[in-house]
Parts: structure tokens; sequence; C-alpha cells
């Protein structure tokens, strides 16, 4: 269970960075 | 009494006497801000939009997320994860979503310094902005979850009988916040976030002596839990507020759109140029990331290892003093304090701006007619410092009653804002026909029927019962705006301003 979470924690800064790669580095 | 409790206890006396030296003296070198309501409010363009993002994930991270969390993390077992999993990612995807949109709109309406302000704005209405101003008291039960975190500290760690550690806790953090305001708040965040951080690592990093198992450290622990029992492992609680599948997309929910609330928001108002917002909202994410998922770790391992505390809401004062040495534990209680304070200093400065800017500015004019704009600025300062007082004085007052779990009293009072609030934001910004009649319609009914819902019990489960209260706001506020809308509000309101 545990490192599921850790997983699905890897998932959200893979989603989280993307958007803000695409709403806020763009240069 | 614990055996080395007088080495932890000088320690953390001593840290914060350093601690609140340096606040002092930050506070001095910034206190030529604060005589101005924006100023006292902001802090605007003083400060890096570096340190700002530490400000917005500490303010995040209190009492909830370093003790009541874990509590529930003890109670309950693994399905809490859902809850902090969320903490960091739903609420930073929430305020990289949000955080543009809202900057970019407030540049549009003017210099605005906090959410009541905002809104009354865009709606162009300012009884919008006073009930907004009454919906944000509902935070006083946010401070009183702090006291409660303080409190239960002082007595977990020293021995001091809870009713006297609200009161230290209350006194601690007038005097905090008294010596700062808004520059010293976001300067001192940035140090605090370090000081989480470091603490969060060391709970992560210690189950490995305290649980064992090298590698394999979680597939024990999870083991350990499931013999004590199966119901703790699951990824679905057997019991608790994580007990459905529902709920828990209804926890994500909550938490999405947590990042509205006024205290978070007046953060994003504080940055002062559009480039500023990528370093602000990166330095958020990681911070929050490291604040957020690691201290629930804690909670789990100390159901382990003291299987019959009193309290859960102890359970991570206890395994930080039980499972360190005693300077380092000392160093981690006061990074639980910074976590609390650094949270709290936020609320009471948007609960004391919003009734110095948001009530007494706009309702005083209605009584002293010939009033001029510089007194009424200096007079709205005086009310919010001298309102600082009040509520912490109100707030040690429910306090004194122990609340069953701290982090359930929390969630009831973001959740009482959010329902209130969320229509009015949302719509405000991506519906141009959303008018004032329907924002203040939406927020009575947000509310009144998350209030009435979890009063009487109407829907059981917290989140569940925020949930259907903000989709009844949505859904009033579409209502009354299409039916009373006379063209486009927005259009209207930006030629004015612009």
């Amino acid at each position: 269970m545990v490192l599921t979470y850790f997983l699905l924690v890897v998932a959200c800064w893979i989603i989280g960075f993307v958007l803000w790669k695409k709403i806020y580095a763009s240069r | 009494m614990l055996t080395n409790s007088s080495v932890v206890l000088w320690t953390v006396v001593l840290l914060l006497v350093i601690y609140f030296a340096f606040v002092t003296w930050i506070g001095k070198r910034g206190s030529a801000h604060s005589h101005s309501m924006n100023g006292f409010a902001t802090a605007r363009g003083k400060v890096s939009p570096v340190l700002v993002g530490a400000s917005f994930a500490t303010s995040y991270a209190s009492a909830n997320l370093f003790i009541g969390v874990p509590g529930l993390a003890y109670e309950y077992g693994t399905s809490v994860l859902w809850y902090t999993l969320g903490c960091f990612g739903v609420s930073w995807i929430g305020l990289l979503l949000f955080a543009k949109a809202f900057w970019r709109y407030g540049k549009k309406l003017g210099r605005v310094s906090t959410l009541p302000e905002w809104l009354g704005r865009r709606y162009n209405s300012k009884t919008l902005q006073v009930l907004v101003t009454v919906l944000i008291l509902f935070n006083v039960y946010y401070i009183v979850g702090q006291n409660v975190g303080l409190a239960t500290i002082f007595e977990t760690v020293i021995g001091i009988p809870y009713e006297w550690g609200i009161v230290i806790g209350v006194t601690i953090t007038i005097l905090y916040i008294g010596l700062g305001g808004a520059f010293a708040q976001m300067v001192t965040d940035g140090l605090q976030g370090i000081l989480m951080a470091v603490t969060s690592v060391l709970i992560m990093v210690s189950l490995f002596w305290t649980i064992g198992g090298g590698f394999n450290v979680f597939g024990v622990l999870t083991t350990q839990l499931e013999a004590i029992d199966p119901g703790l492992t699951g990824a679905v609680g057997t019991d608790g507020p994580y007990n459905s599948v529902l709920a828990i997309m209804a926890v994500q929910f909550m938490l999405f759109s947590f990042v509205l609330m006024p205290h978070l928001l007046n953060k994003v108002l504080s940055i002062e140029t559009e480039e500023e917002l990528a370093p602000f909202t990166m330095s958020a994410g990681i911070i929050l990331c490291i604040i957020s998922i690691l201290m629930v770790l804690g909670g789990l391992a100390a159901r382990v290892l003291f299987p019959a505390l009193e309290s859960a809401d102890s359970a991570i004062p206890v395994y930080v003093i039980e499972a360190f040495p005693g300077v380092i534990a000392a160093i981690m209680i006061v990074g639980i304090i910074s976590a609390i304070l650094s949270s709290t200093d936020s609320l009471y400065l948007g609960v004391t701006t919003s009734i110095g800017n948001d009530f007494y500015r706009v309702v005083a004019p209605l009584f002293m007619k010939n009033i001029s704009d510089a007194e009424l600025d200096q007079k709205s300062v005086k009310v919010a410092k001298g309102a600082l007082i009040v509520v912490g004085l109100v707030s040690l007052y429910f306090s004194l009653e122990r609340p069953e779990s701290l982090s359930i009293l929390i969630q009831f009072s973001f959740s009482a804002i959010i329902s209130g609030i969320i229509a009015p934001i949302t719509l405000g910004y991506f519906w141009k026909y959303a008018n004032n009649y329907g924002a203040i319609a939406s927020l009575m009914t947000g509310t009144t029927l998350y209030v009435v819902f979890t009063s009487f019990n109407i829907v059981e489960n917290i989140y569940l019962a925020m949930f259907f209260s903000s989709l009844a706001g949505f859904a009033i506020m579409g209502a009354i705006s299409a039916l009373t809308s006379k063209g486009s509000d927005q259009d209207l309101l930006l030629r004015k301003s612009g």
C-alpha cells in the first residue's frame, strides 16, 4: 500500500510538471 | 513526565527564543511596510516569489497535516493516505490551474489584496464583500484546531495540562504575529519550510530503525498493521471517513478546491508580475510535496509501536519523543510548532485583514460621512490589529473543550468556507453572466447547506456533505444569475475599471 502511495505521488508530479511547463514556463 | 523531557524542554525553549528573536528582527526591518492596509496585508513586491511559494506551502500545511492527519492514520490506517496524496497532488494541480487565471483577473480589477475584495470588485457588490468576510470568521475554528495541536504537543512533551497548553499556545501565537506582520511572515515562512521539510524527512527515515526490515520497511509496516486489524491496511477503510470510493473522490474534490481558501489565495495576489508566477508555483509544489506526504507515515508507525494511546492526535508527539534522541526530538518538536505557527499567522492575518479591509473599511463610511481616505486607511489598520487580540481570545474560549479529532474540526471549518465561495470564484472567472445576486444566493446556500448537513447528520460523511453543498451552490448561482442577468455584467465591469 505504502509503495503504491509513493508511485501515485510520482504520477502527480508528472501531471503537475507537465501542467507547470504548459501554463507557466513557456517562453 | 518522560525521562529525557528536561533536555527536550529546555532545548525547545531555547530554540523558540532564538526563533522569536529572529522574527522580531525581521519584523523591525519590515515594519516600514506595515503601516498601510496594502502593506500590512500582503507585503507585495517586497519578497522573492520563491519565498512566497514557500509561504503558500507552509501556510497550507498546519496542525492538520502534522498532527491531525497522522492521528487519523493512527485510528483508521492506510486509507488516510488518500488524504495526504491529495494534499500534494490534487492541491498543487489546483493551484497550477487557478493561480494564473485568478492573478490576471486580480490585475484587471486593479490592486486587490484580499479575496473578499476580489469578489466585491468582480461582482461590484459591497454586500458580497462584507458577507464573505463574515464567512471567513469560520476560520476561527481552523485556529482552534491549531491551538489544540499546540496544547497536545505541550501535554505530551512537557506534561502541561491541556487547558494551560491552550493558554500558552494562544499567547505564543499572538506574540509571534504581533512581532512580525506580512513581511516577517513571508521571510520566516521560508525558514519554517526548511524546518518542516527536515522534520518530515526525519520521520520517514526513522521508520528504518523503529519499524525495521531494511528496504522492505513498508512491507513490514503493513504486515504489522494487518496483525493489529486487517481493516487498517486496505485502500478503502472499513471504518472512518474514508470508507467508500465516493467519499475518497469527494476528499479529492475538497483538496482541489482547498487552494481557494482566502489565506492561500491572498498569497497569489502578493505576486508582482506574471513572470514571477512560474518560480512561485514551482517552489510551492516542491515544498508542499515534502511537507505533506511524509508525516502521515509516523501516524501509521505509532499505531504499531504504541497501540494504546489515549488520544489519537498525540500519535506524532509521542512518536517523536520515543523514536529520537533528546536534542533531535526537540528540533523536530520546534519543526511541528513552526508548522502550526506558519499557518496560524496566515489565518489570523487573513481574518483580521478582512475585518479591517473588507468589513470596517466598507461599513465605517456609512456612519462617518466625511472621513478622508487616508484617515480611513489608518483606522482600518488599527481595527485589524485590534481584531487580532479579539480573535485570539475567542479561539481560546472555543479551544477549552477538547475536540475528538482536531483534523475533523479543521476540515469542518474550511469546508464551510469553501462550500460558500467555490461557485462565486470559479463562475466569476469562467462565466460572464455570473452576477452579484447569484453570488450572494450561492454563498448563503452553500454554507448553510453544509452546516445543516453536518449538524443534523443528514449527510454523515463530511466530504460528501461538502461536495453536495458545493454542487447546490453552483446550481443556485447558475439559476439566479441566468434569471436576473441584464446583459453581461463582466463586460460592464471591465469597461468601468479598464
